[in-house]
């Protein structure tokens, strides 16, 4: 009977493994949490690799210098005041790469002193990496050192930028949706550019989808996405305003189990008094 | 023991089960991909066909060789050499062809680059009529050189005529080749072409077209007066744009001081079609029907001997669309092919049709009055496609070819030996038809409730052998088999008295089970007990004590006729 009870014990723990491992994922869009190929579970696993800072309070921020923060996605609105702390960042000679293609990001852009802009507009183009005209590709058109051996980048139902000076621009083959596809006028887009703010510099790319799993490995992206990743000394990455933070459910409590030291002592505790408990059991049932 | 291992095995199912789940547990996704391939905010690449890198890499390419051949043609206009302007339009046919099949392809209507494909055709077709006319006004020349030394007057005055309908159809070549210019050099600059030959060609279709402005001048200025002092001669037509086989109405007027009962010439294109008289006053008409002719641009004048010419008037003509049809079948060892020939529903006449069998061009048949046509041919055995094929060379017709006709061609032979494969397949059929049959016929059923039904009548039993007589008295015998009578002679008799489905199928067990709730049961177990170990396992001894058991339990059923 013991025997049997420890058998049904073996399998109970391997259920709550399995269901805890299952748990853990989401299916949210750009969550570091999603495995699936909309998740940047990949990304931010080289990212813990590398030990990268993740900020998740703008204050972070504060006194660090030869760094580059990645805002991916942004979905949440900058308030002047987070506006006025990461112009800051730049001005000091940070470097601050902001990927989004849904306008939030213009909201970041509006408190630095840039004229770069999202164009909250889809862009397609002929010259795609697969039928979907969203699939566009952009080519470099500048020196920069992010883009040292990226021939082509795949972007992923980007947006268009403004203003700026050029990194990656498309085709000519290319053109801003204008509520369906009547009357399009092809020409070059930017996709991603560069600002000079004070010590620092600014990057915008239209396109937060080129950090997802299924696109890390399209075409030239990885290359770009390892550029990125070398750029600055230090690596810090938004958790404040991006979705790549979003979680949902039990996933949530799960990660501040995980995150919280007292989480996890009274956790720990409480599994070794149920243990402590399951034994005695056993000892006075003979 | 039995316990435990239910125990294990449940417990490796167990561990097999969670082990396949373990394999999915880290995603979250427990469907297929390619359900959620598109999301809002991107589509994954995985599952998404990929793009033909080449096409989109072509289009601009393809634009920019198209605005340069245009200039590589207007300087072959330039230099005369018509052989190589002819060349490079094919070429610039190809490039077209491309072009348009890449803006189809790629989904690019309604996009500036189609607009710049369709002016791209535009052009093509102008400056197609402008190798024809030029070549043509050059053919005018060497022919004003021989009319000239041949003192023909007439002919002569054709030339100015013609002439000057090709002067006039070139000047409008030029404005409709300048109407594009701005566009298309606006859309080629867009998308970085160098624009610059497609502007020379521009330049060079004007220095062309002014050249023969001002050669037509000269020689109007020396030909085109030849009048009669007092008579004067007018032509018109109409319609002015005509198709195949309508009626051009050419009707024209001499005026002077005798105009009735003189001979007219009515020229098309500096070819005398017909003379016609005048009436009385000075009237003339005739019915030309569109025939042989080019699709295009056309001079009618009228001549009155060497002393009056009238003006050139110009008609079009416009070219229709073809379409033909075939039939064939085999006649003897001969193919008859047959079909027809007709445009927008008008039948094509006297017109060419070549056949083509296997796709080699074979015979060509000439058209009736009808449009219709009809030949033999010998293609020799095999499967054969034939189909039929229309080339307007002097039409003002669209070219066209007929649907395939896939046709296997068999030697002929009406002796017996052709029926011999559908007599071999005969008799087969036959054979096997009867051999199956007698194969399916039932065989005689062992089931003892046949027997009964079989007899029938007084008869309902039929006798059975008695396997007493047979039994062998010692081992050396078949005693298994002897052994087998005496089972299904007692299992016969109890199914004669006794419900007993299926009794010959019966194991002795079951036998035995089903004896058990009658006064006997015991008696044909004792019997089965002896029987077992004889039949199965192998003894070869008791078969006295086997035999009285037979006999007991036989006895316990009773007679055997119930």
């Amino acid at each position: 009977m013991r025997r049997l009870l420890w058998v049904a014990a073996f399998f109970v723990a391997g259920i709550i493994l399995l269901l805890s491992l299952h748990l853990s994922t989401t299916t949210a869009e750009f969550s570091r949490y999603n495995t699936g190929w909309n998740g940047t579970s990949d990304l931010f696993a080289t990212l813990e690799e590398r030990g990268a800072v993740f900020v998740t309070d703008p204050q972070q921020l504060d006194g660090v210098t030869g760094g580059l923060l990645l805002v991916i996605a942004p979905d949440t609105k900058f308030t002047p005041e987070e506006g006025e702390r990461y112009r800051r960042f730049v001005t000091s000679g940070n470097t601050l790469l902001v990927a989004d293609d849904f306008g939030t990001g213009n909201t970041l852009l509006s408190g630095l002193d840039t004229e770069i802009r999202f164009i909250v507009r889809n862009l397609s183009s002929m010259d795609r990496a697969t039928g979907d005209p969203g699939s566009v590709i952009g080519y470099p058109s500048g020196n920069h050192t992010l883009l040292s051996g990226v021939g082509r980048v795949v972007l992923d139902r980007p947006s268009a930028l403004e203003k700026g000076d050029p990194l990656i621009r498309t085709s000519m083959l290319s053109w801003l949706d204008a509520g369906g596809k009547k009357g399009v006028e092809f020409g070059k887009y930017v996709v991603m550019s560069e600002d000079r703010i004070g010590a620092g510099e600014l990057l915008a790319l239209s396109d937060g989808s080129v950090f997802i799993n299924g696109m890390l490995r399209t075409g030239e992206n990885s290359r770009l996405i390892e550029n990125i990743l070398v750029y600055r000394d230090t690596l810090l990455v938004d958790q404040t305003h991006s979705r790549t933070a979003d979680t949902g459910g039990f996933i949530s409590i799960l990660h501040v189990v995980r995150g919280e030291i007292l989480f996890r002592v009274i956790v720990i505790c409480a599994l070794c008094t149920m243990i402590a408990i399951f034994f005695r059991r056993g000892r006075n049932g003979g | 023991m039995t316990r435990w291992l239910r125990v294990i095995a449940i417990g490796a199912l167990a561990a097999v089960a969670l082990t396949m789940i373990a394999l999915q547990a880290a995603s979250p996704q427990l469907y297929s991909g390619d359900r959620d391939a598109t999301t809002l905010y991107h589509t994954n690449p995985a599952y998404q066909k990929p793009a033909d890198p080449d096409q989109a890499s072509s289009v601009v390419p393809t634009m920019g060789e198209l605005l340069d051949i245009r200039g590589t043609i207007l300087l072959d206009i330039r230099f005369k050499d018509f052989d190589l302007a002819e060349q490079d339009l094919r070429e610039y046919l190809e490039l077209t062809k491309n072009m348009d099949k890449l803006v189809i392809n790629l989904d690019m209507e309604d996009t500036d680059i189609a607009n710049f494909s369709k002016m791209n055709r535009q052009d093509l077709s102008t400056l197609a009529e402008l190798v024809n006319s030029t070549s043509r006004f050059e053919e005018l020349r060497q022919l004003e050189v021989r009319y000239r030394d041949d003192d023909n007057p007439t002919q002569l005055y054709a030339v100015v005529v013609e002439g000057e309908a090709i002067r006039t159809k070139s000047w409008a070549l030029l404005n409709q080749y300048r109407g594009n210019q701005e566009d298309q050099t606006g859309i080629g600059q867009k998308y970085e072409q160098n624009t610059t030959r497609y502007e020379q060609s521009v330049d060079d279709f004007t220095t062309v077209v002014d050249g023969m402005i001002g050669e037509q001048a000269d020689r109007r200025r020396q030909f085109g007066n030849v009048q009669a002092p007092n008579e004067t001669l007018s032509v018109s037509v109409g319609p002015g744009l005509v198709a195949y086989h309508d009626m051009l109405h050419i009707s024209g007027n001499l005026s002077g001081p005798s105009p009735a009962g003189k001979t007219v010439g009515i020229f098309v294109d500096a070819e005398e079609i017909v003379t016609q008289n005048t009436g009385g006053d000075g009237r003339f008409r005739y019915d030309y029907q569109i025939d042989r002719i080019d699709a295009g641009n056309h001079t009618v004048f009228a001549a009155l001997g060497k002393s009056a010419y009238s003006p050139g008037v110009a008609f079009s003509v416009k070219s229709l669309p073809t379409s033909l049809s075939l039939g064939a079948f085999q006649n003897g060892s001969m193919v008859e092919y047959s079909g027809a020939l007709s445009a927008e529903g008008r039948p094509v006449t006297d017109a060419p049709v070549e056949l083509i069998v296997d796709g080699t061009a074979n015979q060509t048949v000439i058209t009736d009055g009808k449009g219709t046509y009809s030949a033999l041919f010998e293609p020799g055995e095999g499967r054969h496609r034939f189909s039929t094929r229309f080339t307007p060379a002097g039409y003002p017709l669209g070219s066209s070819e007929s649907e395939p006709v896939m046709l296997t061609v068999t030697r002929e032979d009406t002796g017996i030996s052709s029926l011999l494969p559908a007599l071999a397949v005969l008799a087969g059929s036959i054979g096997t038809a009867a051999w199956y049959l007698r194969r399916k016929k039932p065989e005689p059923q062992d089931d003892p409730s046949l027997h009964r039904q079989a007899a029938g009548g007084g008869g309902r039993f039929p006798t059975l052998p008695d396997p007493e007589p047979d039994f062998p008295g010692d081992a050396k015998d078949d005693l298994s088999g002897a052994a087998r009578q005496l089972y299904q002679t007692l299992v016969l008799v109890f199914s004669w008295r006794y419900p007993l489905d299926h009794p010959s199928s019966r194991t002795p067990r079951e036998f035995c089970g089903s004896a058990r709730a009658y006064p006997f049961g015991e008696r044909i177990r004792r019997f089965v007990t002896r029987y077992e170990p004889v039949r199965y396992g192998g003894v070869e001894e008791g078969g006295d004590e086997l035999l009285a058991a037979y006999r007991d339990a036989r006895d316990g059923i009773g007679d055997d006729r119930p």
